[in-house]
């Protein structure tokens, strides 16, 4: 753990300072974790629910957060957790609501205009849950296999046979 | 020297063309300012959820055993065993007990039972039974029904007819 991280966690563990450092905290991982979660609910609605249950879910479990890991992949290991969890749901009551075609994609313009980027947010939603947070973990965030092992909980050997066939779902999407 | 990433890159490059050739940034937008308020409504959903943790009435401890009950059951127990004990001992050595009307004698047999029934009481009891007259025959009812059989049977009589005769 970085040692800016463990002096953050230390402070929140304080209870005099907890507040004002948790709050740090937020305004520090909030964008990381929100675009990560909205990769993976699809609409900034539900992103919003997500992100706000991810830091109620850590500040109550800081004082469990004993330095074994990295702050990040602690808190991405929660915030793909909460996520899931919502898509879960989600899925037994109805099907995950991508944002409309005509909305605005998210994703910056490439060479090919929009389009790639629009394409590649369908062809994306259309990956199961595991292989979709596996991608977005590697593709987007560039996490390594093993902080993305950590934040799974799946082995490496397994977390790139899952990308491998994620990136192969989606390239047959973009070409056909 | 190619390392394993450099290695992974080109197996991705060929693998998917379309989104390695050019790594297409992801750059998923909130609403305007939606940031600059995150930090409050966190921090007034932890509040609230603090405050309504407070007021929550604390949960009594249920004992799974109530060891004083269970000492009172097991007395009460033990008071009803032991009077259910001496009652049936004294009940063994009651001599009133042995020369009631209800004790059975050890000997007691078919001719105990013709002293102490009169006549008519074993003919009612044979009335109210499913018992059919004829299917309790004397030793000297059956001899003769023997006789009669034999009889018939050497007249070279069929069997048919003797079995007709014996029901009708």
């Amino acid at each position: 753990m970085l040692d800016k991280d463990r002096e953050l966690v230390e402070r929140i563990q304080n209870p005099e300072s907890r507040n004002a450092a948790f709050r740090e905290l937020m305004s520090l991982y909030q964008e990381k974790l929100y675009s990560h979660i909205r990769r993976m609910v699809g609409n900034h609605t539900d992103a919003d629910d997500v992100l706000q249950n991810t830091f109620v879910k850590v500040y109550r479990h800081i004082n469990k957060f004993k330095g074994d890991a990295k702050l990040y992949t602690w808190l991405y290991k929660i915030a793909s957790n909460e996520a899931l969890t919502y898509l879960n749901k989600e899925t037994k009551m109805r099907s995950v609501t991508f944002e409309p075609q005509h909305a605005k994609t998210g994703f910056r313009p490439g060479p090919d205009g929009e389009e790639i980027g629009h394409k590649l947010k369908q062809a994306i939603a259309t990956l199961p849950e595991k292989q979709r947070q596996v991608f977005d973990l590697k593709y987007f965030e560039d996490l390594k296999y093993e902080e993305i092992a950590e934040i799974t909980g799946t082995s490496v050997g397994g977390l790139k046979a899952s990308y491998y066939h994620a990136v192969k779902k989606i390239e047959a999407f973009l070409t056909h | 020297m190619s390392t394993d990433h450099d290695k992974e890159k080109e197996y991705l490059e060929e693998l998917a063309p379309s989104i390695f050739k050019k790594k297409i940034q992801s750059n998923e937008k909130p609403p305007e300012g939606y940031f600059d308020t995150l930090g409050d409504r966190v921090m007034n959903r932890i509040d609230a959820e603090n405050s309504h943790r407070q007021n929550m009435p604390e949960k009594k401890a249920v004992k799974l055993v109530n060891w004083k009950n269970v000492g009172v059951a097991a007395a009460i127990a033990a008071v009803i065993a032991t009077a259910q004990f001496f009652y049936m001992y004294t009940q063994q050595d009651d001599p009133v007990a042995e020369k009631s009307e209800i004790s059975i004698p050890q000997d007691f047999g078919s001719t105990t039972v013709e002293d102490y029934l009169s006549e008519e009481d074993i003919y009612e009891a044979f009335a109210a039974s499913d018992i059919r007259a004829g299917e309790i025959l004397t030793d000297e009812e059956i001899i003769e029904e023997e006789i009669i059989i034999d009889y018939l049977l050497q007249e070279d009589l069929s069997e048919e007819l003797i079995i007709e005769e014996l029901e009708s």
